[in-house]
């Protein structure tokens, strides 16, 4: 019964998405909203559920339990940083009070400083360094390897021009205008080939994707049909 | 003036003022605490003022300019603020300014746009009303009503064209999409081929190395994708899974979207459902776990690297996991879905730096492909990308063709026992052994089997043994053990005793236990004030030894049984904060020891009905997308070549 009951509430609530076809009629355009509305209210409460039972609720066990503790320093060092976490968790609670605002935001800062040292050292230690490597990275079978090679030199073509494409200096010309040189424009035009062709390849696997989630909806609902 | 007229009669009542309103709550502590404002605090602590650079591009710098302006004579001001000052000051002049609104506040006439299916019907009464009093308000000119047409506003004639062509190619793309739904005999398209080809090794490798994992291996998987992308990615998480509990492994499954966490469990209830026909199920913190969420972002996948130990000792559900995983190294392997480039670069970047051995197994939608493979191909120790809907039907081919070996159909090559035959031993029902397995599932096995009536291929890959009814099937009763004295301990200690994981107080407690209980001895201490007792056959724990007392009893006795006499056999705890604030009982968490030794290739049976026509919608669909992206860009630059896109004369001098 319960099985049948959330398939039926899948099912309408899927044709609630697909109004949004319909365009935005009286009545019949509030449909798609409220499924949009259902699915943001259980997201976030569900959400909410999870914050507390996988990370609040562990906490407080383990600071009421001194046999158990998540560091070295022992019990009291966990009550420390506990009580830390949760006064900046009611920092940012006042958001909403102006003249306390301030407050949050100097959590803000500190919460996104520390978030961006930690993906700013990650970033180079994990993708542009190994990036920069693997970009400049020519088969040792030179000419062996021919499609190897031309992926190599492709990639390092891309990847120049690409970034030239965003050079916009140029030398003023007698009537003051910019007048880029003509290998200049060539390189340009070079990389813009090269960003057209990867963002038509973005756009389109996006739309791949799209319609595979579409089609496992219609699947769903004739599957019920069915 | 005509004195007679009384302005009074014609005046209105002078309405009572009404009350203040009463300030809401938030006002209230804006009032209370204004004191508290960052300047003014600054000022009661005689801080430094902070202001901003002069010339600054936002308000704050314009608010210190004309602080600083009061400190300087008008002259002195910057020849900015100077230029300002000159054009504002015919507007003091209250008269001459507002004798000049009518030419500023022209109304430009309200002209109505096509839109909407039909011009009528997307207008209501109420709406009409609502345009004709803006028409009022504005003064804009009625043109209809002037030439003595009907009014187009209200009294739309009939259908436009507006949004029909919307409507058109979204029919269009749907009647596409689901043609191979109603009519799949008339739809020919090829399916993806049933193993990688050569250029697509990085897949195959993927596949292989979920083969080799064995029952004592665990396998981080890492679920990063919202609801949106779920319909495309929870196919290729289901695969993944089933895969992982074919070869024994343990999933550990970990996200930082909660939502993903949702998606796993409704994927193992699915799992559930394929194995129920043979009386198993998959029991949550024994055959796989769904760690505590990680929040964060880079943060959380930080804090996975650096404090794996403390990730993995909770569970989703806040209940103690039970496994003494020290490490990341601890994991075979670390399996990655991931609904875009960015999160996949956060798990490279923040998670696998913690080990040279560590390899991330990488699975995308379409979307993310074009940059996860290139990606992808420059780390050595990404291996993938599996990607879409194509690949995982491709990888559900090999995984049939992989355990082509499984056939529970042909479990009849031996005598199968009755299905009525009992158990050898009670047992919970997810202790149950390969003997009631094959028991329970005689008859309903045939018919989940020709669900998936894919050729099984080559007898390959014979890492998994084929389902045979082991011996010990047949109904006749086990031979007695021989009797030999068991070592048990009493638990005699009137307040709850707890049982830790190893002989010191400062281990984790495990579970409670209570005056009465009895368990199983398998050793102590060095200097036995510390008894290692069995829980159940395969959790041990350690209780000190001045709350029990010890005995022998002659045969009979074995852990199991110790564990199921308990009245509350299995629990395994930890404190519940509210039993420590002394309002209920201790909540205790159900831990149910897994068993490899039963044949889970039953997660491989699925339904694929429905992976044809999918795969051909996507086609389809795809094709009219396509089209309607080429016949559009036709139809715009005829109209770009035609000139109908033109701007008007009076907008190009603008």
């Amino acid at each position: 019964m319960a099985e049948a009951t959330i398939t039926l509430a899948g099912f309408v609530l899927t044709l609630m998405v697909f109004s949004y076809l319909l365009g935005d009629l009286p009545y019949i355009g509030n449909l798609y909203r409220i499924a949009v509305y259902i699915f943001v209210g259980m997201a976030a409460a569900f959400t909410a559920i999870v914050s507390y039972e996988g990370l609040l609720l562990p906490y407080l066990q383990d600071i009421q339990d001194p046999t158990t503790s998540w560091t070295a320093l022992g019990s009291g060092a966990d009550i420390v940083i506990f009580s830390a976490a949760a006064l900046i968790g009611a920092l940012l609670l006042l958001k909403p009070i102006g003249a306390l605002s301030w407050l949050t935001n100097s959590v803000f800062a500190v919460l996104i400083v520390v978030g961006a040292a930690v993906a700013a050292v990650g970033a180079l230690s994990g993708t542009l360094i190994p990036l920069m490597s693997a970009t400049g990275t020519l088969p040792a079978a030179f000419l062996s390897d021919f499609t190897a090679t031309v992926d190599a030199l492709l990639i390092v073509l891309g990847t120049c021009t690409g970034l030239y494409y965003f050079h916009y200096q140029a030398r003023a010309g007698d009537d003051g205008a910019p007048a880029p040189s003509r290998l200049s424009s060539g390189l340009r035009y070079i990389g813009k080939a090269f960003l057209v062709t990867a963002l038509g390849a973005i756009y389109a696997s996006t739309l791949l994707s799209s319609l595979t989630i579409l089609t496992e909806r219609i699947g769903f609902l004739f599957s019920i049909g069915g | 003036m005509n004195d007679d007229f009384n302005w009074l009669e014609y005046a209105e009542p002078l309405a009572e003022a009404p009350p203040a309103p009463r300030p809401s709550a938030l006002q209230r502590l804006r009032a209370r605490f204004g004191w508290l404002r960052l300047p003014g605090l600054m000022r009661r602590l005689r801080l430094p003022k902070l202001r901003r650079r002069r010339g600054g591009q936002n308000a704050d710098a314009g608010y210190a300019l004309l602080e600083a302006r009061d400190e300087r004579p008008i002259s002195q001001l910057d020849a900015r603020l100077l230029a300002l000052r000159e054009r504002a000051e015919p507007a003091i002049n209250a008269e001459a300014a507002l004798s000049t609104v009518d030419e500023l506040l022209t109304t430009p006439p309200l002209q109505e746009k096509p839109g909407g299916l039909i011009s009528a019907a997307a207008l209501s009464q109420a709406q009409r009303q609502q345009v004709q009093m803006l028409q009022d308000i504005v003064g804009a000119p009625a043109p209809a009503a002037a030439s003595g047409e009907p009014a187009r506003l209200g009294a739309l004639p009939g259908l436009t064209l507006g949004g029909a062509p919307r409507l058109l190619l979204a029919v269009s793309m749907l009647l596409a999409v689901c043609l191979p739904f109603v009519a799949s005999e008339y739809v020919v398209d090829e399916l993806p081929p049933s193993d990688f080809g050569g250029d697509r090794a990085d897949a195959a490798a993927a596949f292989e190395q979920l083969n080799t994992l064995t029952g004592t291996d665990y396998v981080l998987v890492a679920l990063e994708y919202g609801p949106t992308s779920a319909g495309e990615l929870d196919q290729l998480t289901d695969l993944f899974l089933r895969q992982i509990f074919a070869q024994r492994a343990k999933p550990l499954i970990v996200s930082s979207n909660p939502i993903a966490i949702a998606h796993a469990q409704n994927i193992i209830k699915r799992i559930n459902g394929s194995v129920a026909a043979a009386g198993l199920k998959l029991v949550n913190n024994a055959d796989y776990f769904l760690l505590r969420y990680l929040p964060g972002g880079a943060l959380g996948t930080r804090e996975l690297r650096e404090n794996f130990a403390d990730v993995a000792r909770v569970s989703a559900r806040g209940e103690l996991i039970n496994r003494n995983f020290k490490a990341l190294t601890d994991m075979k392997l670390l399996l990655l879905v991931a609904e875009s480039i960015d999160v996949m670069r956060n798990w490279v970047e923040q998670v696998l730096p913690a080990s040279q051995r560590l390899t991330l197994l990488a699975a995308t939608g379409y979307a993310a492909q074009p940059l996860a493979q290139a990606y992808a191909d420059s780390q050595e120790r990404i291996i993938g990308i599996i990607a879409g809907a194509r690949d995982a039907y491709t990888y559900a081919e090999k995984l049939e063709a992989a355990y082509s070996t499984f056939k529970p159909e042909g479990a009849p090559q031996a005598p199968l026992p009755q299905p009525t035959a009992p158990p050898l031993t009670p047992a919970p029902e997810s202790e149950i052994e390969a003997p009631a397995l094959i028991a329970t599932v005689a008859s309903p096995v045939p018919a989940a089997a020709t669900a998936s009536p894919t050729p099984l291929a080559s007898p390959t890959v014979p890492s998994i043994p084929s389902v045979t009814p082991p011996p010990t099937a047949s109904p006749t009763p086990p031979p007695s053990p021989t009797p030999e004295p068991v070592w048990l301990v009493e638990v005699t200690s009137e307040d709850t005793a707890r049982i830790r994981r190893g002989p010191t107080t400062v281990d984790d407690i495990l579970q409670l236990a209570y005056a009465g209980d009895t368990f199983e001895v398998i050793g102590t201490n060095g200097d036995g004030s510390w008894y290692n007792i069995l829980l159940s056959p395969r959790i041990n724990g350690w209780i000190a030894a001045f709350l029990v007392e010890e005995r022998y009893e002659a045969g009979g006795a074995t852990a199991a049984d110790a564990s199921a006499s308990l009245p509350r056999e299995q629990t395994l705890l930890r404190w519940d904060y509210r039993a420590s604030l002394g309002k209920n009982q201790p909540r205790l968490y159900q831990v149910n020891p897994t068993d490899t030794s039963i044949d889970w290739e039953y997660v491989l049976l699925r339904d694929r009905s429905l992976e044809a026509p999918r795969l051909a919608a996507l086609s389809l669909g795809t094709l009219a997308a396509a089209l309607i992206i080429v016949i559009g860009s036709v139809v715009g630059a005829l109209r770009a070549i035609g000139g109908r896109r033109q701007p008007p004369a009076s907008e190009a001098k603008s």
